[in-house]
């Protein structure tokens, strides 16, 4: 309990500390969503921040939950998050007590169902224990299978998610359906197969850049056709989604970003009611484009991720593309070539696991089906020993065959549910962490394709910015230097005059038509110059040639004008002086906003390069201590299996020889 | 009868002999003479301590070998079945016409197979006190001139053509009065051969069943051996483990192999021939029974012509009312005829009663026989049944043994 409050603090504090950052940075920037900031106000209530400090995608050990808590004081846990929630709505308190009057009440019927449910629970497990094939074990091989389950328990000794049980209950409307009973912290809800889905969409939805942990896929279509009524009560299907719910979760509760999530947490939490946090913040202000979000904390308010490129996602980029792309900037370039690695790897792994996958389940069917086999070869060979009753010996050594055949039989099926358990589902989860994978990376990929397209539009302005400063910067210098020889050159002087008044009228006539019809304005100037012969002949004739380069050009931009209207698609030589100042002006106001971006998108890459990098090489190990692990647990399987056998036959051998 | 009865006391005397009989190394021969046509021959090699097979010449410990195809078998079958009508013949294995068509008759599998179920034949001969004594047996198993001595036999033989059709004609009688002794063994062998039907096809199931799962494993091998290169490297602890784990695999699938090719070659066999043997139970059966109905009938002609005589004595008999009137009235004597009929039908009584005795004599002799050839069917059943589930478990112990070990290595190099 004191822990939670601790928790509840540490959240609180960083809210606090988030609210403050984001307030100075939204001093700074016009906000665009200063209309809509209540809506990020609420919802970063819910949400515990991550990357508060930019740039430091360290996990925060304050985030870790302690791992010990006994959190049985519902009510405590209950006040302070409802306290989060009063916060953004604290001119509203009427909806904070509505809310809590649903989760009161859903409370109740939650409680109400779960009694319900473990009186069916008595049902479903003796139920269960009718389509036990090892009803008559003979001892070792009951023992065997205890082996086996120890096996497979191995692996979730470090679990602290279980789900306890699983049966039929009636949801709070009545509805009949299958709920999972999960076990965490002392405390059970109840969670559907839909809940759970609507969970995994949604933590694919928070963490773009993160790995999810699949669930067990929906009913095949085939099941439902062929057996309609039953399906969804097939008690196999649902004592494995039961072992792959609890794997989920434990993988979801041994990855911290998703473990201090509070859609995670709520979801453990028997206080909320799933359909009450999926229509509530933070879940219904998740942005429309990842992509426009921080992608560390998709629901963190964020001024200038709007404004940021949206690539289309359809179009993402090679990997030579990339790394075309990234030739300037060696940091980056490095991290590139890194996941390019990973994920070659990562995609050879699935091109080889899939196919094994694929064998494996055909294994598993054809072993089950020879276990079949087996155990009517036991029964046929019982039989068989009954019609020698009359030979005494041979009878009871066709039954010790007779044996060997259902040991044969019973061991078969404890090896293949091993199969199942451990191979089978486990390359399975793998099979589909892999495919999720391509979704991070996509997703950086996508992040990449952001940054180097703001990075080329800032690239353009700039440059666009220094010609139209350099062209300005030219200009002053030739008028300095006009300005210069009219003191000691009489014609000179006469041409600096000429150019103010035509700049002057140049300004009024484009004060009053502001159109480009500037040919009269820069053929007097050529006029003008014919009358000059004095020495500084060519500072003229450079002029002169400028000039007359403008006029070509000046006719040149009519021309061009035909295909296109936008001025700073010109170069700045067909403006005039105005147009310039104002384009200079725009441009410098876009490239203040760009560097903004910039810097923005800059340290998102820098996050999701980090937090990508970290759940894929996180994806890696786990792949790889998945198979170590599952190489062991087979061989154990298979020589546990064998050793039954053998023994069994090695039994009916010795009978026979004292035939 | 007097020739059985003595040829199984000369078996008594005589089945002291061990006699055991291999049949290897089908080979494919081309047809010898102007012939063509190429056949399979076996080699067929005898050990016995009977010193009449070893002419007394060689040392008891000698093994005999001889060369026969499967037309040889044939003919011993056909001649020992002719000789011996109250012995079960065992079966040989079905000529497979099928696999001729198919051009499968010289495959490994195919021969292999025969070669066993020839084996098979042989040995229960050999088990059989009145026919390991036979002399062609005999001949068969140890002389260079069988092929002569085969041609002089092959035209001469005499056709049982007789015997078919009569068990056509009474295929859909009965007997009347079974035995119940008769009644248990049929039953039995009507369960023992829906047992072991039931058992060959299951076991087929599991050789196609063992096939595709060694098959699932070589693929599944070529994957980890793929996995393991990729890992190489990056976590050669797990490549090394992995590589383990795929030698363990492969070994696992070779294992599968031979295991499943004892279960197809000789197994299978094994139970099918068991299936053939009780079907040839059973013809002999029928056979008794048809011994046993030719007593019947005659037993019921008999009873029907006593009766008869008897109501003429009585006067009543044979003859209704209105004939006796009507041959009254024809002025025959019906005293004359009545006392001719009564002496033709104690003629044929007498005759009737020495044929029935001997009907009842040879019945009664052929179900001895049969119940001696039943006797003797289970024993070589139930030694059969102890071999091939010895061999079975043999197999089978092999085959985990080799797996224990293949894997406890496989788990203690992992790491």
């Amino acid at each position: 309990m004191n822990n939670i409050n601790i928790f509840e603090n540490l959240n609180n504090n960083k809210i606090k500390n988030d609210n403050d950052e984001e307030e100075e940075e939204e001093e700074e920037d016009n906000n665009p969503f200063s209309g809509t900031n209540h809506m990020f106000a609420s919802g970063m209530a819910g949400v515990p921040d991550i990357d508060t400090l930019s740039g430091t995608t360290e996990l925060k050990p304050g985030y870790e939950y302690p791992s010990q808590q006994s959190a049985e004081n519902n009510n405590n846990h209950k006040d302070t998050t409802l306290d989060n929630n009063d916060s953004p709505y604290s001119d509203d308190a009427n909806l904070s007590t509505i809310s809590s009057r649903t989760h009161s009440s859903s409370n109740s019927s939650d409680i109400d169902s779960h009694d319900f449910h473990s009186n069916s629970n008595v049902n479903s497990t003796s139920s269960n224990s009718q389509y036990e094939p090892y009803e008559n074990l003979s001892l070792s091989v009951a023992l065997a299978q205890q082996q086996n389950q120890e096996n497979i328990m191995q692996d979730q000794k470090d679990w602290q998610i279980k789900i306890v049980e699983s049966g039929n209950f009636n949801d709070q409307w009545g509805k009949h359906t299958i709920g999972y009973v999960i076990h965490y912290n002392d405390k059970e809800v109840i969670r559907r197969y839909s809940e759970f889905s609507s969970l995994h969409d949604l933590l694919v939805k928070f963490f773009p850049t993160i790995v999810v942990p699949p669930i067990p896929s929906k009913h095949s279509l085939m099941k439902y056709f062929l057996n309609p009524i039953n399906a969804q009560y097939d008690t196999k299907v649902i004592e494995k989604r039961k072992r792959k719910f609890a794997s989920f979760l434990n993988n979801c509760n041994n990855t911290p970003e998703i473990k201090s999530h509070i859609i995670f947490q709520k979801f453990l939490d028997p206080d909320f009611v799933w359909k009450d946090v999926i229509h509530s913040p933070p879940v219904t202000i998740l942005p429309q484009n990842n992509l426009l979000a921080p992608p560390l904390n998709q629901v963190k308010p964020s001024p200038l991720h709007p404004l940021l490129p949206s690539p289309n996602t359809s179009n993402s980029p090679t990997n030579s593309q990339i790394m075309d792309s990234l030739k300037d900037n060696t940091e980056l370039m490095n991290v590139a070539k890194e996941f390019i690695k990973i994920e070659s790897l990562l995609s050879h792994y699935l091109a080889i696991l899939q196919p094994i996958y694929n064998e494996v389940k055909h294994n598993k069917f054809h072993l089950s089906s020879l276990s079949g086999q087996f155990a009517e070869l036991g029964a046929f060979y019982n039989a068989l020993s009954i019609e020698n009753l009359p030979f005494g010996k041979l009878s009871s050594c066709i039954e010790k065959v007779g044996r060997s055949y259902d040991i044969k039989y019973v061991s078969m099926e404890v090896l293949t549910e091993g199969i199942q358990n451990l191979l089978e589902e486990n390359v399975e989860e793998i099979v589909k962490l892999l495919l999720d994978s391509r979704r991070v990376i996509v997703f950086k990929n996508m992040k990449l394709c952001q940054y180097q397209i703001v990075k080329i539009t800032l690239q353009k302005r700039q440059n666009r910015l220094k010609e139209l400063n350099e062209f300005e910067d030219k200009l002053n210098r030739l008028d300095m230097a006009l300005n210069r020889d009219a003191v000691s050159s009489r014609t000179v002087a006469t041409v600096v005059d000429n150019l103010k008044r035509k700049d002057y009228d140049n300004n009024k006539k484009n004060g009053n038509t502001n159109t480009n019809n500037n040919v009269e304005s820069t053929n007097q100037p050529i006029e003008s110059n014919n009358n000059s012969n004095e020495p500084d002949l060519e500072q003229i004739k450079l002029e002169q040639k400028h000039i007359q380069l403008q006029y070509q050009l000046q006719k040149k931009r009519k021309k061009i004008n035909k295909y296109t209207s936008k001025l700073d698609s010109l170069g700045p030589e067909f403006l005039t002086k105005t147009e310039r100042d104002l384009e200079g002006k725009r441009i410098a106001k876009e490239i203040e906003k760009l560097n903004e971006c910039f810097k923005v998108i800059q340290r998102d890459i820098k996050e999701v390069n980090l937090s990508s990098m970290t759940s894929l090489a996180n994806l890696l190990q786990h792949v790889q201590n998945k198979l170590d692990f599952m190489l062991h647990g087979i061989v154990k399987l298979i020589l546990n299996y064998n050793l039954e056998c053998l023994n069994a036959w090695k039994e009916a051998k010795s009978l026979i020889n004292e035939m | 009868m007097e020739q059985i009865n003595k040829d199984s006391m000369k078996a008594d005397q005589q089945k002291d002999f061990n006699m055991e009989i291999t049949v290897s190394d089908p080979q494919k021969r081309t047809g010898e003479g102007g012939t063509s046509t190429a056949y399979v021959s076996y080699q067929i090699s005898t050990k016995t301590d009977n010193p009449g097979y070893h002419d007394g010449k060689f040392n008891m410990n000698d093994i005999i070998v001889v060369h026969r195809r499967y037309s040889d078998l044939l003919l011993l079958h056909d001649v020992l079945a002719n000789d011996y009508p109250t012995c079960i013949i065992p079966p040989l294995p079905d000529k497979k016409v099928f696999q001729y068509i198919a051009g499968d008759r010289f495959s490994q599998r195919f021969t292999q197979k025969r070669s066993h179920s020839l084996q098979n034949f042989l040995r229960r001969i050999s088990l059989h006190p009145t026919l390991s004594q036979s002399s062609i047996l005999k001949m068969f198993l140890t002389s260079n001139d069988w092929d002569t001595y085969r041609r002089s036999l092959i035209d001469n033989l005499p056709s049982n053509k007789e015997e078919v059709t009569d068990a056509f004609m009474n295929a859909f009688k009965s007997v009347n009065i079974q035995n119940d002794e008769f009644i248990e063994i049929k039953e039995r062998s009507d369960k023992l051969d829906h047992t072991i039907t039931k058992l060959d096809k299951i076991f087929h199931k599991v050789v196609k069943k063992n096939d595709s799962i060694s098959e699932d494993y070589v693929k599944l091998g070529t994957a980890l051996q793929e996995l393991s290169e990729l890992v190489t490297g990056e976590n050669d602890e797990l490549a090394k483990n992995l590589k383990i784990f795929q030698e363990g695999i492969i070994q696992l699938s070779y294992l599968i192999n031979d295991l499943n090719k004892y279960l197809d070659y000789d197994y299978l066999v094994d139970l099918k021939d068991m299936e053939h043997y009780i079907e040839s139970m059973r013809q002999l059966i029928k056979l008794k029974d048809q011994k046993q109905i030719d007593y019947e009938e005659l037993n019921e002609y008999l009873t029907k012509s006593i009766k008869e005589k008897d109501d003429l004595i009585a006067g009543y008999g044979g003859s209704n009312f209105f004939t006796n009137k009507l041959e009254e009235l024809a002025g025959i004597s019906q005293e004359a005829s009545r006392r001719d009929k009564i002496t033709k039908l104690e003629e044929r009584i007498t005759s009737l009663d020495g044929e029935l005795e001997n009907a009842r004599k040879i019945a009664d002799g052929f179900e001895q026989e049969t119940l001696k050839e039943i006797a003797q069917f289970e024993n070589v059943k139930a030694k059969e049944l102890k071999d091939t589930l010895g061999e079975l478990a043999d197999e089978n112990i092999k085959f985990y043994e080799k797996m224990l070990q293949t894997w406890t290595k496989v788990d203690e190099s992992l790491v």
